[in-house]
């Protein structure tokens, strides 16, 4: 698990969360809390959650139909708003405005 | 679509298209899929954008920070969705769709030049 | 009539909604406008995600059968929500009988 406090450190992130295997918020570090509250937070972790589950099933139908592979098992799932973005792997996710987003940096810290 | 094209030409971009919101037809395709792989990305591509179009929704109508007044909702409109994979991921904004190799390919670029490229694209899901 | 799917015991509200934009023609029932406005959105939203995974499902097991996907229902931990259609049901868990609702909701999509 990364330091939730070093991935809100981020350029262009207002949050960094955890969440349980439903989705429920566990613990965050805010860095912008007019843009984005725990609620909201509680919100996206279900949300993350929901499309890993739906990737999987995804990735799992594709790879057995299919010669192409590497999408199984899913690792993570990225929302993009139309100017923040919810980045999540695992059990955490970072939000970020897309303007200043690194999205490869956020994936890779997100692996801990 | 030149889209399409200059997606294709990214380091780690394996196939890339389009897809229409309704029914599994695609009308511009390039890379190594073939056409049942094809068929099939096309139809979760158009899924899933039904699905995050609604979590869009429903961050909207169920989040204080989207209400009218407060700090604005910069989730709404849902402008697209990565399902990353563990050697490859499927990235979509709007209607275009684009497979990348993890190792080889930058998502920030990726999604960088499909964010401004389909700035203005209507996303309508009908 | 839509309206007479109140009369079916446990339903608490019904509602019959616009394909394009999932805005309420018909409402009935103990919901406020705001939220049979979101009822409504959010059950066009299903709708579309349920029939693209149906697709999916389809290709995946090359079954026949499972398109075009009918309806859906969301089991709450009281309530209960089913749609069928372009038409959808707020029931409650303790007294509703599903069936009856589906088919009711089934019939009544098919005369509208």
């Amino acid at each position: 698990m990364s330091d939730l406090k070093t991935l809100s450190s981020m350029p262009g992130t207002v949050a960094a969360f955890q969440f349980d295997e439903e989705g429920r918020l566990e613990d965050a570090v805010i860095t912008d809390d007019v843009v984005i509250d725990r609620d909201t937070l509680d919100l996206l972790g279900h949300l993350c959650v929901a499309n890993m589950a739906i990737g999987a099933m995804q990735a799992r139908g594709w790879e057995g139909m299919s010669d192409v592979k590497g999408f199984y098992p899913v690792q993570g799932f990225t929302f993009v708003g139309l100017d923040w973005s919810a980045v999540s792997r695992g059990r955490q996710g970072v939000v970020l405005s897309n303007d200043q987003a690194d999205f490869d940096a956020a994936y890779k810290a997100l692996a801990g | 679509m030149s889209l399409v094209n200059d997606l294709m030409d990214q380091p780690g971009v394996e196939a890339a298209g389009d897809f229409a919101y309704r029914g599994d037809q695609s009308y511009h395709h390039k890379g190594d899929l073939s056409a049942a792989d094809t068929r099939l990305m096309v139809s979760l591509c158009r899924s899933n954008a039904a699905a995050v179009r609604m979590e869009g929704d429903m961050l909207a109508m169920f989040s204080r920070v989207c209400q009218p007044g407060a700090g604005g909702c910069g989730f709404e409109p849902t402008k697209g969705w990565v399902m990353h994979g563990k050697s490859r991921s499927v990235c979509v904004i709007s209607n275009v769709y684009c497979v990348i190799d993890n190792e080889r390919g930058s998502l920030g670029n990726v999604l960088g030049m499909m964010r401004n490229r389909l700035a203005d694209a209507p996303d309508f899901l009908n | 009539m839509l309206k007479q799917l109140l009369d079916l015991r446990g339903v608490q509200a019904v509602a019959h909604f616009r394909e394009e934009s999932g805005e309420p023609w018909q409402v009935h029932g103990e919901l406020s406008d705001t939220d049979a406005r979101r009822l409504t959105r959010l059950a066009l939203d299903f709708k579309r995600m349920t029939q693209g995974h149906a697709d999916q499902l389809a290709l995946f097991v090359n079954q026949p059968g499972w398109t075009p996907a009918n309806g859906w229902i969301v089991h709450g931990d009281q309530r209960t929500v089913c749609g069928m259609s372009s038409m959808v049901a707020v029931v409650d868990n303790a007294e509703a009988n599903l069936t009856e609702v589906m088919k009711a909701l089934a019939q009544e999509s098919f005369y509208t």
